[in-house]
């Protein structure tokens, strides 16, 4: 192998990729705009954590949409009952890719308290979940947590696994 | 000034009721200051309709409605409770009537449309089948659905549980 050859492959190929995956990365974890589906109480903590004491701003995903075809991240907030589920399923079939998931509090990952028959038990029933925020329901700092885990999820990810 | 309307037997509306309505007025009862009557399954929407014109009544608004499963301790099993309100004396009034499995009660949707709904609720929760109603559906869990989920022999976790969501509709499985 000759070094224009090596040369080629290093810094134009797999250097190219590396820049581009590594700008593309950045782009969406920095600007990853929410669709809160507000369903219970923690919608309240997830509206406080826009707020200027948390300032969701500063991680670049404040911009909550009222469309799920303008937004890259889910936050699932509050019971999912049944009857929502298939709501739920639709909404997260709208968003375009590249699209992720946080379930916060208890009752989006698990059900929570409610083992009732309205209720579904963890909303990863019915779509994939990247980062589950524990809590009941999570502070502000927890959901800011959370997203910073998601961003660190993003970072390692291809970009175009999620095309 | 509303005058306080007397309470339990002396209630304005038991008289005009049972001069009207004779044995469908099963009892009539006061708890906590608030008059409670028993009436018969079938006269329900007629009393109803009775209470709502009569003018010196005149229960115009139907402020809640709802089912109730005794189960064993009561020769009838369920209960459908209306509970009435008239602006005009500023009086509430609670309404009982006693249900046995698979009864049928006449509809109060013709008298006060509020009941639309909440007798949709009590059907669906409690299998209280209400006849004449316009719209007998389920209101508040999905369509296909089985089950009374309030009767007390239903198990609180109900029986099935969602194991899908896709664009053809919801796949369930038994609850284990």
């Amino acid at each position: 192998m000759g070094v224009e050859e090596y040369v080629a492959r290093t810094l134009i190929t797999v250097g190219l990729d590396r820049a581009v995956n590594w700008a593309i990365n950045k782009a969406r974890k920095n600007s990853l705009w929410p669709i809160g589906l507000e369903l219970a109480c923690c919608a309240l903590e997830m509206k406080a954590s826009c707020m200027p004491p948390y300032d969701l701003a500063r991680f670049g995903a404040e911009l909550f949409q009222p469309s799920p075809r303008q937004a890259d991240l889910m936050i699932v907030a509050g019971t999912v009952t049944n009857k929502m589920a298939p709501v739920v399923r639709r909404i997260y079939d709208h968003m375009a890719e590249p699209k992720w998931v946080i379930a916060m509090g208890a009752c989006a990952a698990s059900g929570g308290l409610f083992q009732s028959y309205a209720v579904l038990q963890g909303v990863d029933c019915v779509i994939p979940v990247d980062v589950y925020v524990p809590g009941c329901p999570p502070t502000p700092e927890a959901l800011i947590h959370g997203i910073l885990q998601l961003q660190k999820k993003i970072e390692e990810e291809h970009f175009s696994d999620r095309i | 000034m509303m005058m306080p309307v007397s309470q339990g037997n002396n209630h304005p509306a038991v008289h005009k009721l049972a001069r009207t309505f004779g044995r469908s007025v099963i009892e009539a009862a006061c708890s906590s200051g608030q008059t409670i009557l028993t009436i018969g399954r079938n006269d329900i929407g007629l009393v109803c309709r009775f209470l709502r014109d009569d003018h010196d009544l005149r229960y115009d608004h139907l402020s809640d409605l709802c089912g109730v499963d005794y189960q064993d301790k009561k020769p009838t099993r369920f209960e459908v409770v209306y509970q009435l309100y008239s602006s005009m004396l500023g009086d509430r009034l609670c309404i009982r009537v006693g249900v046995a499995g698979g009864d049928r009660v006449p509809t109060v949707t013709d008298v006060w449309p509020a009941a639309d709904w909440l007798e949709r609720e009590c059907w669906e929760m409690f299998g209280i089948y209400f006849d004449r109603h316009p719209d007998v559906r389920r209101l508040l869990t999905l369509d296909e659905y089985g089950g009374f989920p309030l009767r007390k022999d239903f198990p609180l976790r109900g029986t099935v549980e969602i194991v899908e969501v896709a664009e053809g509709g919801v796949t369930w499985r038994p609850r284990s």
